[in-house]
Parts: C-alpha cells; sequence; structure tokens
C-alpha cells in the first residue's frame, strides 16, 4: 500500500497538512473484507483509524464500500453506537482500490471470546438489553413511508414481501455456486410456504449477530458492520441475533449466545421498536440458519474454485450439515401449513 | 491388498500427533492453524471412515434421481411435507454431521 498517497489524502480530507502516518497494519477478521490500522500523527496528537476495502474475492449479496459507508453514516446521525464515519475515497489510485476511513474502536469483536470470557462485556444482561436497545434504534433509522435521503437513494422502495424475496435471493446463490442441497431447499421450500407477511418494513442491518459489535470491559462499544443492510423485516434481525447458530456454543444465552431474550426483547422495546412477535421472530431465526448455510457454501466454494486458496474457508463449507440438521429439525412435516401437508 | 495402515488411518494418526505433540508448543495463529488443520484431518478420516454409510444414505434420498431433479421437485413444491423425504434428509443431514463434528462418546 502507497503510504505517501493515503497518508496525503487523509492530510488534506481532515485539514491538517502536517498529518504523517505512524503506524499501518492489518486487523483481524474479515472475511469478506480487508481491514487495517491506521495511526496518524500531526504534531502532539494521535489519531487512529480503521481503513476498510474488499477482500480478495468478495460475495456477491455484500454492498460496495461506498454504500456500506453511507448506510454507516446515516447510523451513526441517528444516534446508533457506530465507528466515528471519517471518510470514503472513490480514487483507486490513492491505495488500488477505493475505501472507508473509520474512528478505531476499543474492544473486542471476536464471537468466540465474547461467549466465553466473561470478564468481556461488563453485565451481560445489560449488555443484551443495550443490543436490543441500539437494534431498535437502526430500526428507527429511516422512515419506510418516505422515500430514503439522496445519500441512500440506492436503497430504493421497500420490498413488498421482504422473506420472499430473501428466499428467491438465497436461491440464486445456490444456483450461482451450482450447490445441490436438497436439505436447504426442503427448508427454504417450508420458508416460502410458512412466510409471514410484513406490514411494517424497516431499515434492517441484516448481520447484526455476536461476533459483529465490539465490547470493552464495561459493555457494548460499537455496531460494525454494514455491508447487509437495507430494507426488511424487522424481525429478521432478531431472529439473525438470537438464531442458535449465532450463539457460539452458549445455547442456554438465548441472545446471541451472551444473554437472556427477555433482557434483549426488554431493550428493543425500550428503544422503541415494534412489539416483539415470538413466532415471527421464530420463522427469521430457520431463515437464519438458512442463510447462513448458503453464506457458508459460498465461503466453501471460493476455496473450491481455487480462486483463494483458505482452509478457514474450506471449513466453513463443511458445517453445512450441522446447519441443515437444525433446519429439519425445525421444519418437520407437522410444521409446514396445513395447505401445503395435505398429501 | 490393501497396506497397513490404511489411509484414513494414518490421516488419524497425524491428527493425533499433531494435536498432542505439536499443538501444545504453539501459540497465536501458528496455534490456530494447526487446530484448524487438526480439525480438518479428523473430517477427512471420518469420511472415509463412513464412506459405505454416505453413500447409502445419498442412494436412500435420491432413489434412482439425480440431486438435479430433487432439488427441482422440492422448490416446484412437489415433495411438501412428504415424510420420508424429511426423514431421508434428516439421516443423511446427521451422518454428515457427525463427520464434521464427532458426536460425543457413548453413542
Amino acid at each position: 500500500m502507497d503510504e505517501t498517497r493515503l497518508s496525503a489524502w487523509i492530510a488534506s480530507h481532515l485539514g491538517i497538512p502536517d498529518l504523517r502516518i505512524e503506524e499501518s497494519r492489518p486487523l483481524g477478521g474479515g472475511s469478506i473484507q480487508e481491514n487495517r490500522l491506521i495511526r496518524c500523527r500531526s504534531g502532539e496528537g494521535v489519531r487512529e483509524f480503521v481503513l476498510r476495502r474488499d477482500a480478495a474475492a468478495t460475495i456477491a449479496s455484500s454492498r460496495s464500500r461506498r454504500e456500506e459507508f453511507r448506510l454507516l453514516e446515516a447510523a451513526h446521525a441517528a444516534g446508533v453506537r457506530v465507528p466515528e464515519p471519517v471518510g470514503f475515497c472513490d480514487d483507486a489510485g490513492v491505495i488500488g482500490a477505493p475505501f472507508a476511513l473509520m474512528g478505531l474502536v476499543a474492544g473486542v469483536g471476536l464471537g468466540p471470546r465474547i461467549a466465553k470470557d466473561l470478564a468481556l462485556g461488563g453485565d451481560r444482561e445489560k449488555l443484551a438489553e443495550d443490543l436490543g436497545r441500539e437494534l431498535a434504534k437502526i430500526h428507527g433509522v429511516l422512515d419506510p413511508r418516505q422515500d430514503p435521503p439522496p445519500a441512500l437513494a440506492f436503497l430504493g422502495p421497500p420490498e413488498p414481501d421482504p422473506a420472499r424475496a430473501e428466499i428467491a435471493r438465497l436461491r440464486e446463490n445456490l444456483d450461482g455456486i451450482g450447490a445441490k442441497r436438497p436439505a436447504i431447499e426442503w427448508g427454504l421450500r417450508w420458508a416460502e410456504a410458512a412466510a409471514p407477511p410484513c406490514p411494517a418494513p424497516a431499515l434492517v442491518h441484516r448481520d447484526f449477530r455476536t461476533g459483529n459489535y465490539m465490547v470493552d470491559e464495561a459493555g457494548l462499544t460499537a455496531i460494525l458492520d454494514w455491508e447487509f443492510a437495507g430494507w426488511g423485516d424487522p424481525a429478521q434481525d432478531l431472529g439473525w441475533f438470537c438464531a442458535a447458530c449465532w450463539r457460539f456454543g452458549r445455547l442456554d444465552k438465548e441472545a446471541g449466545g451472551i444473554g437472556s431474550r427477555e433482557a434483549f426483547e426488554r431493550g428493543y422495546a425500550a428503544g422503541g421498536g415494534q412489539p416483539v412477535e415470538r413466532e415471527r421472530v421464530a420463522y427469521w431465526e430457520v431463515m437464519a440458519h438458512l442463510r447462513w448455510a448458503v453464506i457458508a457454501l459460498e465461503q466453501g466454494a471460493r476455496h473450491v474454485s481455487g480462486r483463494e486458496f483458505s482452509l478457514e474457508l474450506a471449513l466453513t463449507g463443511r458445517m453445512v450439515p450441522e446447519l441443515e440438521q437444525a433446519i429439519l429439525a425445525a421444519t418437520a412435516p407437522a410444521a409446514w401449513p396445513r395447505s401445503h401437508s395435505d398429501a | 491388498m490393501r497396506d497397513d495402515p490404511s489411509g484414513a488411518d494414518l490421516i488419524e494418526a497425524a491428527r493425533r500427533a499433531l494435536a498432542e505433540e505439536v499443538v501444545p508448543g504453539l501459540t497465536g495463529r501458528p496455534r490456530y492453524v494447526a487446530l484448524m488443520v487438526a480439525n480438518a484431518l479428523g473430517i477427512a478420516a471420518r469420511e472415509i471412515g463412513e464412506a459405505d454409510r454416505l453413500a447409502a444414505a445419498e442412494a436412500d434420498l435420491l432413489a434412482g434421481d439425480g440431486a438435479d431433479a430433487l432439488v427441482r421437485a422440492i422448490r416446484e413444491g412437489r415433495r411438501d411435507a412428504d415424510p420420508a423425504l424429511h426423514a431421508a434428509l434428516s439421516a443423511k443431514a446427521d451422518l454428515a454431521s457427525g463427520i464434521w463434528k464427532p458426536r460425543p462418546s457413548g453413542k
């Protein structure tokens, strides 16, 4: 990476002519994106940023860096606890690709570690409540009855039927990698038959789960990873957060492996969220397993295709049967709507 | 005649040697990678060990048709809530899941 150009861009963007990059190193995490820590100095002042750009291969369903940055700005303006959006650079000439620059947030984001290490995140019931409250704020960022602001025009209008739209996308993704997975197809077909209507669409994060927020010893520091956000059913985010596949082994902690569902729902209500319909959330928990299974297959395919060598991606592709087990358990013949189970 | 130890035995021996003798001396990223390698070797060994049952579960599921035909039938709603299909899918997923992650002993 050309640090002279990057340094000049940051200096000019912030209007600090003597700003210099003091340190630049990769940060862990992010199978879709590459994150780097950039530490800058100007006189006695030090500022630390995270620079985010696309990793070698991206999965088709994620947004562009620019769109992700606009969503981050909107969330920040609405008071959601997110990293400070510092700037976006369209000019690929600076570091070889467009990138977003954000304020560095202290804390730990790794899901398995947060689930296991109780010294992190402060009081866990309060953490669950805080996450519920932040999620409600996210769902209130946009008014579905109005056109989004010009910076978010790419969102378009809400889909009339978010569950079926999601199912169509997942089938497309499966076809895109040539995956033949009858168990996932079974789950998707059940989801199609059982799809609930969505009377109140909202801006949804679509990757709101343990592993995509940061905590320090005291509690929540930031909600990360806005690359899948868009219009949808708010119950999708609640279901994704609570789905058993995102509890990192702490199955008893139904809210993301870190707290009780009650605490999470309490925070969601306190933050102004619509009343939680458990049945609707349960539907989206099955959808969460379906979506994660499809993403895991896509990640495995990145390795299998030979485009990218990665043992981590290869192993992710092999975890799919465990998700299929959960999907099949939730979609036994008796769980189908009556109109589809009359044999 | 096959030479002993078999390929599957060797993979399992390699996994054990790695997990018991190499991993304890490692820290950081190398430890993480070594654990992933051990995990991958375990999966490969179990897959070889279960090859016959996997093939049987697959044959039972497809019942003479190809995977393409089954996927199409499910998508088109021709197998909705079909108990026999659900049972075959579950049997295959249970088997494959046990290959991904060994079942707790005692089973």
